[in-house]
């Protein structure tokens, strides 16, 4: 297990070492640095190299992207260009309590809902709830959320009125964003229990149960369910990046001073040291959010938890 | 599975024998032996029966259907509509859905119906040819991946691990910025990580297949690499390239619509059904129906890729879940 | 053997499984009796509804499966038409099963004590836990594993396919049930765990006098438990009859093929013989005798009428038109 878990972090720290050659390449490549300008042109050649060193930029490039992997594990991105010489890391932080609040709610409510729709769909295979379960699914699959959230701050923030939207003060606030994002882990989930169920329901070891006598309620709770949630378990990290990715446009459709409307703030602001810090910091929670998950997964399952405390360490 | 139940379902009792038989009935019949391997239930290749399948299955049909003539309307309508999708006319702006424009007009007097259908023939292009190229790159990755094997097999694992742990839509969104926008950027943007699913499935299907008796079979038999290849690997690894196509094209669709939307997409007049849904929310208030016609448009080419997809792999892969 | 009782009798049951593919007449018209302490086999190739039979017993059938016609009746009593309720009290407590697959048939996410306690729990509501765990424990030992207190607490896959085999045999027969179907039991082990098994089951019959439905192809396993036979094709039933009868004096020409692809030891002819062709398709059954395209013995009105059952002593009796009077040179 441990063997397993340190074969796992040591991949991400090369796909985050890349990720952050990447973004340096990106930012030495992007047009519209600050020494781009005219105004730079204008300095005597003693300035220009005054201004050069002040950032490193007369060194070589090795040494530069030396500074810049340092600096960056030190948890220093630089100053956000758009919010006058704020520290990126600043930027950032100040950004997080929303996004979790409404990432949060949308992933419980999607999970209450979905889970229970699956369950009751799978046990009435072929019934209504079954049909209701799969339209949503494939709607709640289908559906672009920011299309599904351009639709809910329409009909029901505008037209409505039942709930407010274009502002970030109160609860209320986060209820649509939540609804907005919360329909494709509901749709996944209830997809995925579904299919797990009826999964479940055709093992060899549910004709066991059966053949004992038990009733129905106690072959769904004890045998049936126990084994089929358990892998739902592996889906909740692609849920969390999927919400990851889902909060860029939510955020900024409604307004959310969270950390997926900064990222699209910075992309039309071209604030630079903001979308780099950014990008680090959700490459690390994408991957953070799968591991997570494996592990967990790992620690649930006896199959696989007492074969890795067997062999692994 | 899809199973309707039916009304009870009366055996039919056997049939007595008569007690006046006759007598030359009572004789030692001929036995044909070629009957006896005939084989009770016609067995067809995979793909056919992938095929008679996914013909049972309406809403799948329905779905094809669908996505065929909005392909047709795609193709012909910006063509033969008396509007384009970029000729404005201020005398006629903001006007909601008519005769004259079905779909109403934006608020540079362009016509929504001309602007709809030539979205829709950008993001399926888009779709298309990103799926492909992720097909391209995917298949070549894996199958290199999985004939070869040994060392060059594990190195190339090693590359897609790293390459799976990167967020795919933040790297296409930092890709987006450097390239100069355009239809072809956003194909390559989103092909640079796009292509590890394909890469993987195919490999995992041909390592599968390796190992399976019947390849192994034609291998001692003496059946040439190449041979086999076309023979066993080809038509069993369709069906997977297949069903994740089918999933690549709506994705990719998204993908766009997504960047669009966020502003690092396509740029006006040019039109996709992302660039359109933008537009569409940024005048959510004074014409909605600039949003909600796009939107539409997208949701239902998704569902029914969605649709599409599930049941192509139900019908050629009933093993394979989610 | 009219002293022996009766314990349950299957009176001309049909089933049917309604699938995609159309409507499988798994089992058309079988009759048997099972008496108080007895091993009856049920014989025949996959597909011939020997499996189906036994689930429908229990009221097990598959999603779309479902009894036609005919009676089952546990103790006099007719169970095809006892509630979901009334059922639940004869599995497990009055007639339990094993399976074929050991691997599968655990539920792999619980502990093998809790699927012995299960058992006695829901049947034996007087026990305590302690009770329960007691006993769970002595049943563990009984089957014959080592370390009962401590497997107690292990998860299925701990364990080996012959040891899950052994587990599931306590969980069946927990309750002292009065009848033990047994699916294939020995198929999906190894050839030396087989023997133990089938020991332990002829063993454990002894000592709780539980009558034992033993289903399988393998003849081997037939001769070694089985006190009488019945021999499936085709969803109908081809022979019954004792033991010695069915393998010293069979009638039907598919018991003869099924004897004579016995491998035998130190035999000089060295060609195994096999039955030609392959079972017929339920979804259209023949209308004659299913087994008459691949009878090498097959008369013009096997292929065209279903024939009848013929008696051979009190308890042998062979559904086969070469015993037909009208038949020249009858047997």
């Amino acid at each position: 297990m441990a063997k397993y878990i340190g074969k796992r972090v040591f991949y991400m720290i090369i796909t985050l070492f890349l990720i952050a050659v990447l973004t340096f390449v990106l930012m030495k490549i992007l047009p519209g640095s600050p020494f781009d300008t005219e105004r730079f042109e204008k300095l005597t050649p003693q300035q220009q190299q005054e201004a050069l060193a002040k950032y490193d930029l007369d060194k070589p490039i090795y040494v530069q992207f030396f500074k810049y992997i340092t600096d960056m594990l030190k948890g220093d991105f630089g100053t956000s260009f758009y919010y006058t010489k704020m520290p990126v890391t600043r930027v950032i932080f100040s950004r997080i309590g929303p996004s979790m609040l409404v990432g949060a709610q949308a992933i419980l409510i999607g999970l209450a809902i979905g889970l229970s729709l699956g369950i009751i769909a799978a046990c009435r295979h072929n019934g209504f709830v079954d049909n209701l379960t799969m339209i949503i699914a494939v709607l709640g699959i289908s559906v672009p959320n920011f299309v599904a959230a351009a639709l809910l701050q329409y009909y029901i923030g505008l037209k409505l009125g039942w709930l407010p939207v274009g502002f970030w003060e109160s609860w209320a606030c986060s209820v649509l964003p939540s609804l907005a994002l919360c329909v494709q882990p509901l749709a996944t989930s209830a997809r995925f229990i579904r299919a797990e169920t009826l999964d479940v329901l055709q093992q060899d070891y549910i004709v066991t149960a059966r053949s004992k006598g038990m009733t129905q309620a106690r072959l769904l709770l004890k045998h049936t369910l126990r084994n089929s949630i358990i892998p739902v378990i592996t889906i909740i990290g692609t849920m969390v990046v999927n919400l990851l990715t889902g909060s860029l446009a939510i955020e900024s459709i409604f307004s959310i001073p969270g950390i997926g409307g900064l990222f699209t703030d910075s992309v039309k602001n071209n604030d630079y040291n903001v979308i780099m810090g950014l990008t680090i910091l959700y490459s690390f929670m994408y991957m953070l959010a799968i591991l997570i998950t494996d592990i967990a997964y790992s620690l649930v399952d006896p199959r696989i938890r007492i074969a890795a405390g067997k062999g692994g360490d | 599975m899809m199973f309707k139940r039916k009304e009870k379902f009366v055996p039919a009792k056997p049939v007595e024998a008569p007690a006046d038989l006759p007598a030359d009935l009572f004789e030692a019949a001929e036995q044909n032996s070629s009957d006896l391997e005939y084989i009770a239930r016609k067995h067809h290749s995979a793909l056919y029966d992938g095929w008679i399948r996914l013909r049972k299955n309406k809403a799948a049909v329905i779905c094809a259907v669908i996505l065929i003539v909005i392909t047709l309307f795609a193709i012909f309508a910006p063509i033969l509509g008396q509007y384009t999708y970029f000729d404005t006319n201020y005398k006629a702006k903001l006007k909601p859905p008519s005769i004259e424009h079905p779909f109403g007009t934006d608020q540079f007097g362009r016509d929504q119906w001309a602007r709809i259908w030539y979205g829709t023939r950008i993001s399926l292009l888009i779709g298309l040819v990103a799926a492909l190229l992720n097909l391209f790159i995917g298949v070549i990755y894996g199958a290199v991946s999985a004939m070869i094997g040994g060392r060059v097999d594990a190195i190339m694992q090693r590359i897609i691990e790293i390459l799976v742990g990167v967020p795919h839509l933040i790297i296409v969104i930092l890709f987006m910025m450097i390239l100069p926008p355009g239809v072809g950027t956003i194909v390559i943007a989103m092909s640079i990580t796009g292509w590890v699913n394909m890469a993987r499935l195919v490999r995992a299907q041909i390592l599968k297949l390796k190992n399976q008796e019947f390849v192994m079979a034609a291998k001692l038999l003496g059946t040439s690499g190449w041979k086999m290849i076309m023979k066993h690997l080809v038509p069993n690894t369709v069906s997977v390239i297949v069903i994740q196509i089918m999933f690549a094209i709506p994705s990719a669709i998204f993908t766009e619509a997504f960047l669009s939307f966020i502003g690092v997409g396509l740029a006006a007049p040019k039109a996709s059904l992302g660039v359109l849904i933008n537009d569409g929310y940024k005048m959510l208030r004074a014409a909605p129906y600039m949003l909600i016609y796009p939107a539409l448009a997208i949701i239902l080419i998704m569902v029914c890729f969605s649709i599409l997809g599930d049941g192509l792999r139900d019908a050629l892969d009933p093993r394979m879940k989610h | 053997m009219s002293e022996k009782k009766k314990l349950l009798e299957v009176k001309d049951m049909y089933v049917s499984i309604h699938t995609d593919s159309g409507v499988v007449q798994a089992v058309r018209g079988v009759s048997f009796d099972l008496y108080e302490g007895e091993t009856l086999a049920i014989v025949g190739e996959s597909g011939s509804g020997k499996s189906i039979t036994n689930k429908a017993i229990m009221g097990l059938l598959p999603i779309g499966g479902r009894i036609d016609s005919g009676t089952v009746l546990l103790g006099g009593k007719d169970i095809t038409h006892y509630t979901e309720k009334q059922m639940r009290d004869v599995r497990g407590a009055e007639i339990s099963m094993i399976f074929q697959d050991p691997l599968t048939s655990l539920n792999p996410t619980m502990t093998v004590g809790k699927q012995i306690t299960e058992m006695l729990m829901l049947h034996k509501p007087g026990m305590t836990k302690e009770q329960r765990k007691e006993r769970a424990i002595e049943l563990l030992g009984m089957v014959g594993i080592p370390n009962p207190t401590e497997r107690f607490d292990q998860y299925p896959h701990q364990f080996s396919g012959g040891m899950r085999q052994r587990v599931m045999i306590s969980i069946a027969l927990a309750c002292e049930p009065k009848i033990l179907i047994a699916d294939e039991p020995t198929t999906a082990l190894d050839v030396t765990i087989q023997a133990q098994i089938l020991d332990l089951m002829k063993e454990l019959q002894k000592k709780i006098n539980t009558s034992i439905i033993i289903i399988t192809h393998n003849l081997g396993v037939v001769a070694s438990v089985a006190d009488r036979v019945l021999v499936m094709y085709g969803g109908k039933f081809a022979e019954v009859g004792d033991l010695d009868e069915v393998f010293y004096d069979m009638k039907h020409p598919y018991t003869k093929g099924l004897m004579e692809s016995i491998p035998i030891l130190h035999s000089e002819d060295q060609d195994l013989y096999s039955i030609p062709g392959s079972p017929p398709d339920l979804v259209k059954p023949p209308v004659g005798c299913p087994f008459a395209p691949r009878c090498n013995e097959c008369l013009k009105v096997c292929k065209l009428y279903p024939p009848k059952t013929h008696s051979f002593s009190e308890k042998h009796m062979a559904t086969c038109w070469l015993y037909d009077e009208r038949v020249k040179g009858a047997k």
